[in-house]
C-alpha cells in the first residue's frame, strides 16, 4: 500500500514547530521538502554526502529553535530561509576546515557576502558541540531522565519504568543531581557557557 | 532537610514550573535579593536549555536515519524511472524492428519460389548487332527472329558447334523452358576455350537456368560470384535482396 505523506503550509509548519515537543512528522516533512536542494548545495561546493547530511541535521535543529524563540515568523518562505541557513552553515564549516589545514582562507569573502541575518543564527557551532559532549559525559541514565523530563515532557511517574527506580522521589533526586552536574560542568568554563547561551538565544536579548 | 536543601528544592521546583502563584512570587523576591541564587538559577536554566537542545538533536538524528532510507529508496526509484522510459522505448523500437524483420523474412520465405525468382531475373537474351552481323548462321538468324524451336533444329545440324552455338542453343532452350538442356549447353559453352565473348553472359543465364530447374544452391554459387564481382557484366542485376531470397530458397529447398 502506498504511504500517505503529511503536507504542511508554511503557516501550519511554524505553528507545529512552536509546540514544546516537535512532532516527528514535521521533521519528516522538512526532510522530504528540502533535503534534496540543501544537500545538493553542499555536494556541489566540495562537500561529501556525509557533510550534506550533517549540515542538514544542524540546519533543521537550528531552524526549529529559531522558530521556537520567535526569530522567524514566516517573513520569507521556509525554503528560502532554510537554504540561507544551510549555505551559511556549510561556508562556516569550509572556513573552519581551511583554517585547520592552514590553507588560504578562500571562503572568507563568500562568508561576508552570505546573508548577515542568517549568520546570527548559525554562530558558535563549536560551543554547541562542546556542550553536547558534556551531555554525553553525564552518562546514559542522566541523559535518559533529563531528556525525558525536559524535552519529552514526561512526568516523573512516566520516567519511572524507563530507569527502574523505586519511586518518583528517587527519580526527582536523580534528575536534580544530573542537572546540577551539567550546570557545574558549564560553569567550570564560563566562556563556553556564555558562547553556548549566545548560540541558543539566536540573537534574542 | 536543612535550609540549603530546602532552597535547592524550591529552586528546582521554580525551574520546573511547579511553584504556584504566591510561592512563585515569594521565590522571585528571594531571587531579587540573592545574586548567587539568581546566578545559580541562570546556570540551571542554561543546563536545561542544553538538555532540550540535546533532546531535539537526538530526535532529529533519530528521524534522520529513517528519512535517509526513504529518500535514498526514492532516489534509486527515480533513477530507475529515468532509465526505464529510455530503455523501454529503445527495446520497443528494437522489438518492433525485430518483429518487422521476422515477418518480412517469413513472408519472403513462404512466398519465394524458383519459378518466381527465375521470372524476376530472366530476360531473353538479345543478340547484339555486332555479334550477329554479316555472315550470321541459320542458328543466329532464327534465334534473332525468336524462332527458338527452329534454332534448336539449326543447332542439331551443326557438325562441330562452337562456344557461340552452344550459348545460343542454351538460350533457345531456356526460352523454351527446357532448363536441363539449357544447363547442359551453357555448361558446354562455359568449358569451350573460345568462350571469351559469352563467358559472363553464360554465367548469369546458367544461374537463371539452375533456378528454373529448382537447383537454387547451384544458382547461389554463380549469383554470389556475380554479386561480389563489381566489374561483372551482370553485377547490377544481382542485388542484396536477390541474394537474400536465393538463400531463403536454398534453405527452403533443404540446402539443395
Amino acid at each position: 500500500m502506498k504511504k500517505a505523506f503529511v503536507n504542511f503550509t508554511d503557516g501550519e509548519l511554524l505553528e507545529m514547530l512552536k509546540n514544546e515537543r516537535v512532532n516527528d512528522e514535521v521533521i519528516r516533512f522538512l526532510y522530504r521538502s528540502h533535503y534534496s536542494t540543501l544537500s545538493n548545495y553542499v555536494k556541489v561546493n566540495q562537500g561529501s554526502e556525509q557533510d550534506a547530511q550533517d549540515i542538514f541535521q544542524e540546519v533543521i535543529v537550528s531552524f526549529i529553535e529559531i522558530v521556537k524563540v520567535g526569530k522567524f515568523r514566516g517573513e520569507s518562505k521556509t525554503g528560502t530561509f532554510l537554504y540561507t541557513l544551510n549555505k551559511y552553515a556549510w561556508l562556516n564549516e569550509l572556513k573552519k576546515r581551511s583554517r585547520a589545514t592552514a590553507r588560504e582562507d578562500k571562503y572568507g569573502n563568500e562568508m561576508e557576502t552570505a546573508d548577515p541575518d542568517a549568520s546570527i543564527f548559525m554562530v558558535e557551532r563549536e560551543a554547541k558541540n562542546m556542550v553536547m559532549a558534556m551531555m554525553d559525559k553525564l552518562g546514559d541514565i542522566c541523559k535518559k531522565i533529563l531528556v525525558a523530563y525536559y524535552y519529552d515532557n514526561y512526568s516523573l511517574k512516566e520516567i519511572l519504568p524507563l530507569v527502574n527506580y523505586e519511586n518518583e522521589q528517587v527519580v526527582r533526586n536523580k534528575k536534580y543531581k544530573c542537572l546540577k552536574n551539567l550546570e557545574q560542568m558549564l560553569t567550570a568554563d564560563a566562556d563556553l557557557a556564555r558562547r553556548f547561551k549566545n548560540a541558543l538565544s539566536y540573537g534574542q536579548q | 532537610m536543612d535550609n540549603n536543601d530546602a532552597q535547592q528544592e524550591t529552586l528546582m521546583r521554580y525551574l520546573d514550573g511547579e511553584l504556584s502563584g504566591e510561592a512563585s512570587a515569594a521565590f522571585e523576591r528571594q531571587l531579587g535579593e540573592n545574586a548567587d541564587l539568581q546566578a545559580e538559577l541562570d546556570n540551571l536554566q542554561l543546563a536545561k536549555l542544553a538538555v532540550t537542545h540535546y533532546g531535539l538533536k537526538a530526535r532529529v538524528a533519530a528521524v534522520h536515519g529513517s528519512m535517509m532510507q526513504e529518500l535514498n529508496a526514492g532516489a534509486a526509484k527515480t533513477s530507475t524511472i529515468k532509465v526505464y522510459p529510455f530503455m523501454r522505448t529503445t527495446l520497443k523500437i528494437a522489438a518492433s524492428l525485430f518483429i518487422a524483420m521476422f515477418l518480412f523474412t517469413a513472408y519472403q520465405y513462404v512466398s519465394v519460389t524458383p519459378a518466381k525468382l527465375f521470372a524476376e531475373n530472366y530476360q531473353s537474351y538479345e543478340l547484339s548487332t555486332a555479334r550477329g552481323a554479316s555472315g550470321a548462321s541459320a542458328l543466329e538468324a532464327d534465334y534473332k527472329l525468336g524462332n527458338f524451336a527452329v534454332a534448336v533444329a539449326d543447332f542439331n545440324k551443326i557438325g562441330k558447334p562452337g562456344a557461340k552455338d552452344y550459348f545460343l542453343v542454351a538460350q533457345a532452350y531456356l526460352a523454351l523452358h527446357k532448363p536441363v538442356n539449357a544447363i547442359a549447353n551453357f555448361d558446354a559453352a562455359d568449358h569451350d576455350p573460345e568462350n571469351g565473348d559469352f563467358k559472363e553472359d553464360a554465367e548469369y543465364y546458367l544461374a537463371a537456368a539452375y533456378l528454373e530447374n529448382n537447383q537454387p544452391a547451384r544458382a547461389e554459387v554463380l549469383f554470389n560470384k556475380i554479386y561480389r564481382d563489381q566489374d561483372h557484366l551482370y553485377h547490377k542485376k544481382v542485388t542484396f535482396w536477390t541474394m537474400l531470397r536465393i538463400k531463403l530458397l536454398v534453405l527452403k529447398n533443404g540446402g539443395q
